[in-house]
């Protein structure tokens, strides 16, 4: 799958476009888990991704874990309407803060956390 | 499909005779078979249904056979008494007409083989018979279905008769009426004369038409030890309490050891109860009761007309009569864990179906078909029965009528794909099943869900149910059935029944959150039915999904 990965300011936005299932997913946290180690807060953004299963809440779920551990703010944007299903099902918007797109969830994070 | 073909049922009046007058006027003859005529002309390439009454019956079979077409007839009571009844009455020339016409149809059958014993719910019965099976014949052969019905609007229904029949039509596009008193009658009908004469008294046995069940649990003998009597009814106890929350009780029910016998007064309750009893079955973990095997029910279903009474020696209600023996003798041939059903028992839940179209419509919701029965053959009967024409009964898992939406789902065709155990297939199925139900007209949140569904439970075998590295393969079907996707799945990896619904822990704090139980949990939100079973040392697993078509505007 292809995975863009770019850095604005130290906030680090990753973008999978595609699938995460169970084929990609090991790919998507390769991806995303080295970043807390580097970046201030991380943005992954889904505008480009079509399809999530289970596999990649999954990966989700270890982001989220990190997030909170290794204190790095963790955000998701861009979630296209059968995405965001996907994470509601799982009961997995909770777990995370959610902008419409990159531009508004980068602003979030950019400014301190009121 | 052949559009050239169309299914015709009539249901006609009766020409009148010395003790029933006011009706069909015998003057009337010659229009009417004129009418029917023009009428079975019109049609195409005709399968005909009807009875053989001397009237409109006869007129309406002459007519077809005349335009080379097909015809079925079925009769509700041996042919003896059925003439002496319905046909001499009329006179010599009907006689000839109704053997001339028995002895050039392609089948004749008889609802009921017994006596009529002067009981109109016989005939009705016989209508909803015909009704079904030819329902049946335009469903296998995706050809529409009309209802001729020849009768006299001024004269007020009574059971069995063909304004009775018309009240039961769903579809009234599909609906031509000869309305005989149109035909400007000589007389105008009496209104006391058009009751038969004298009036037939009561039969001293009452008989009703019931849905008849025969069930046992197959293998019970071999598979439960003796030491695991005790464990088997604890289990059948837990079964008791999904099935009681699924399904009304039958009005009657006799066990006896692992047998059951059961009745209804309609083919949905007994079917209900069936799937019921199925479902109860399958929803509960036999290891849990200490069984090393699953307890599975093996069921025959039929209906036809019974006496019914009171026995003697218990107090408690009961049934008898020929079609009692013979849903007796159809259970042996079923499967475990499956549902049989006779010919005329499905063709009683077909015409049912109608009716509960005809329901749903007075009130602007659409029907959805619960069950669908596929065609198993032609069976020996055990103990000289004879034969028996047996359908297995597949619970589609829907139990209410949805809101009307424009623009439906359309039949056409089904998938089958035989995939490599591999994650790598599941995208490439994924884009199949997308073509597909673009193909269907279904909405794109349908084909997300069933891809979903269907990764979340192939990835599951494909990762944890091989347990050796040589080639498998997985084969998946899909069809659009009376407006549901139904998935099956097939493979040979280690039995796995995911038809439980897991209780993942969706509120847990963040780092008690866990992931395992995810997918099959969203594969029981996402889908209408999922069904499990192990045959052969395979999982068969079959998802249904409500499928909405997608509308203009999209």
């Amino acid at each position: 799958m292809e995975i863009e990965t770019l850095d604005i300011e130290g906030i680090a936005v990753v973008a999978p476009a595609g699938r995460i299932d169970s084929n990609t997913a090991a790919e998507a946290e390769a991806a995303i888990m080295p970043l807390f180690a580097t970046a201030r807060a991380i943005v992954i953004d889904f505008g480009k991704l079509s399809y999530i299963s289970s596999a990649g809440l999954r990966v989700l779920l270890i982001a989220a874990k990190a997030s909170k551990s290794r204190n790095v703010p963790l955000v998701l944007c861009g979630l296209s309407k059968p995405v965001h299903d996907v994470l509601r099902m799982g009961n997995f918007t909770k777990l995370f803060a959610i902008h419409e797109d990159r531009t508004r969830a980068v602003l979030a994070l950019a400014r301190p956390a009121g | 499909m052949d559009a050239g073909t169309r299914i015709l049922i009539c249901a006609g009046e009766r020409v009148d005779h010395a003790g029933r007058t006011g009706v069909f006027a015998p003057s009337l003859v010659p229009a009417v078979a004129e009418a029917l005529a023009d009428c079975v002309a019109q049609a195409g390439k005709v399968i005909a249904y009807c009875s053989a009454s001397a009237g409109a019956d006869i007129l309406f079979g002459e007519a077809v056979l005349a335009r080379g077409g097909t015809l079925n007839i079925v009769l509700p009571c041996e042919i003896g008494d059925f003439l002496a009844q319905y046909v001499e009455p009329a006179g010599e020339d009907w006689v000839d007409r109704f053997h001339r016409l028995l002895t050039r149809a392609e089948r004749v059958e008889i609802s009921c083989e017994e006596r009529l014993l002067g009981d109109d719910t016989l005939v009705r019965f016989n209508n909803q018979v015909l009704q079904g099976l030819a329902r049946l014949d335009g469903d296998r052969l995706q050809v529409e279905t009309h209802l001729v019905i020849v009768c006299n609007l001024a004269v007020p229904p009574e059971p069995g008769s063909p304004t009775d029949f018309m009240d039961q039509w769903p579809e009234v596009d599909r609906l031509v009426l000869i309305d005989l008193d149109e035909f400007g009658a000589d007389t105008p009908p009496d209104p006391t004369a058009w009751i038969d004469l004298p009036t037939r008294a009561e039969p001293a046995t009452p008989r009703a038409i019931r849905a008849i069940m025969f069930a046992d649990i197959a293998s019970y003998t071999t598979t439960f030890r003796d030491d695991q009597g005790p464990l088997l009814w604890d289990f059948v106890a837990a079964a008791q309490a999904h099935i009681a929350e699924q399904a009304k009780a039958p009005i009657l029910i006799n066990a006896w050891g692992d047998g059951i016998h059961a009745a209804a007064e309609s083919a949905h309750d007994l079917a209900d109860y069936a799937a019921a009893l199925m479902n109860g079955v399958a929803a509960i973990d036999p290891a849990g009761f200490g069984l090393a095997a699953r307890p599975r029910f093996r069921i025959a279903l039929h209906a036809g007309p019974v006496f019914v009474g009171t026995h003697p020696l218990t107090g408690d209600g009961m049934i008898y009569g020929h079609h009692v023996n013979r849903a007796a003798r159809i259970e042996p041939v079923a499967l475990a864990g499956q549902i049989y059903a006779s010919r005329h028992f499905v063709a009683l839940l077909r015409a049912e179906m109608d009716a509960r179209a005809c329901e749903a419509r007075m009130t602007s919701e659409t029907y959805i078909a619960r069950y669908r029965a596929d065609l198993v053959g032609r069976v020996e009967l055990p103990k000289q029965f004879g034969q028996e024409t047996v359908y297995r009964l597949n619970d589609l898992g829907l139990r209410h009528a949805r809101p009307d939406k424009p623009g439906r789902p359309s039949d056409s065709g089904a998938l089958a794909l035989t995939i490599a155990g591999r994650l790598s297939e599941i995208p490439r199925l994924a884009d199949t099943v997308d073509t597909f139900c673009t193909h269907n007209r279904l909405e794109p949140s349908v084909a997300y869900a069933v891809n979903l569904a269907l990764d979340e439970l192939l990835t599951n075998t494909i990762s944890y149910g091989y347990d050796n590295a040589s080639e498998h393969e997985i084969e998946v079907t899909m069809s659009v059935e009376d407006g549901n996707l139904v998935v099956s799945v097939r493979d040979d990896a280690v039995a796995f029944d995911p038809s439980v619904p897991p209780e993942p822990e969706l509120d847990a704090d963040l780092e008690d959150r866990r992931v395992g139980g995810l997918g099959v949990y969203f594969v029981h939100t996402l889908m209408d039915a999922v069904r499990y079973q192990r045959v052969d040392d395979h999982n068969e697993l079959t998802l249904v999904k409500q499928a909405a078509a997608a509308t203009q505007e999209d």
